[in-house]
């Protein structure tokens, strides 16, 4: 079967090799494995964040028991009336909130990932529930501040979140191509 | 061929492994022409080619863990290689064994005048005439070394077809050598 075509051939094997990759090639490659790394490091410290929400849970449920008891009219408070700082900074931030919930929910689905993505927002979510309630019978500056907390957490857990399923984007993107 | 050595770069391994750069610049170094040239030919453009050998180290350099030394590491990358190329023609919607029963081979007839022909650059420039299929199949196994049972799994085709396909390839890269040849 070794005819003399393909004798010949491999006898030049080597000198088939004529091309070469251009010298931007390597930088590129070498980006790409920077970005990577960077990566990683943005999974773990999404943990750490996770952490954060469940520490910052515990203490919002222990202000909000203290103050739970008497309170218990129902009626939502008018924090514009009360703090109209607070009313300001809650308004941003949860328009922020909507804003990135709305395009998790919309990825996680595309690429079925469950609703565990939701889970510590929609708890701290809650927990806000009852402080802003708690705001009108004082203790202010405690509950102020746990409020403001519990909303850049949400936004620092969400853009997080955002970042990991936008990795897990790429790296479908990539799967798909390893045969 | 010289990445045909088994772990003859397992210390530069090693140390890609564990993350040092400048091992995966050594890696680089060592395999990058011989990867370029086989996208190059699977694929047909500079541009195409640097792109998915790009994207095929990237990609090995990010799974160099799962390298266990069980084939050389030219053939572990090589492999990685071959099916970003491979690929990349499917992602272009070229069905190629059915691309290639279409094609019409001309029966084989004085095999002598192929020393006229026989020169390494119009060898090369014919193989890249051949069309998608034929030049995969031809360039794997006589170039790359694979059998025909390795091509048939890249492929997803049958042992028999690839075998079928190389000798047509063959018959082709005649056909086109003696084009050239005669009224190139």
């Amino acid at each position: 079967m070794d005819d003399r075509l393909e004798k010949y051939i491999k006898a030049h094997r080597k000198d088939m090799d004529d091309k070469s990759p251009s010298k931007d090639v390597w930088g590129t490659i070498k980006n790409e494995l920077k970005d990577d790394s960077k990566q990683r490091y943005l999974s773990r410290s999404v943990i750490y964040w996770r952490a954060a929400a469940v520490i910052l849970l515990l203490i919002t449920s222990w202000l909000a028991f203290d103050k739970l008891v008497p309170n218990s009219n129902g009626d939502s408070v008018e924090i514009a009336r009360i703090n109209p700082q607070l009313f300001e900074a809650e308004t941003y931030y949860i328009s922020l909130i909507d804003e990135k919930r709305e395009e998790i929910r919309a990825m996680s689905q595309k690429y079925g990932l469950g609703n565990d993505f939701l889970h510590e927002i929609d708890q701290l979510d809650s927990m806000y529930a009852v402080l802003k309630n708690d705001m009108a019978t004082g203790d202010e500056e405690n509950l102020v501040d746990a409020m403001i907390l519990n909303l850049q957490l949400r936004i620092e857990i969400l853009n997080q979140q955002l970042s990991i399923i936008q990795s897990i984007e790429n790296s479908q993107q990539d799967e798909t191509i390893i045969l | 061929m010289e990445i045909s050595y088994k772990n003859k770069h397992a210390k530069i391994v090693d140390r890609c492994v564990q993350g040092d750069q400048k091992a995966f610049y050594e890696i680089y170094q060592l395999y990058s022409k011989a990867m370029f040239n086989i996208c190059f030919r699977i694929l047909g453009t500079q541009e195409v080619a640097e792109d998915v050998l790009q994207e095929a180290f990237v990609n090995a350099f990010q799974n160099i863990k799962s390298y266990q030394g069980k084939a050389s590491f030219g053939a572990w990358l090589k492999k990685i290689v071959v099916n970003k190329a491979i690929s990349y023609l499917r992602k272009q919607q070229l069905d190629m064994v059915e691309l290639n029963e279409r094609m019409e081979v001309h029966d084989d007839g004085a095999v002598d005048d192929m020393d006229l022909i026989m020169k390494v650059e119009t060898i090369r420039e014919a193989i890249q005439k051949l069309p998608n299929g034929f030049r995969v199949v031809f360039s794997l196994y006589l170039l790359e070394g694979y059998d025909h049972k390795e091509i048939a799994e890249i492929l997803e085709i049958s042992e028999s077809t690839s075998k079928s396909q190389y000798n047509r390839a063959k018959k082709k890269l005649r056909d086109i050598l003696r084009e050239e040849v005669y009224y190139g």
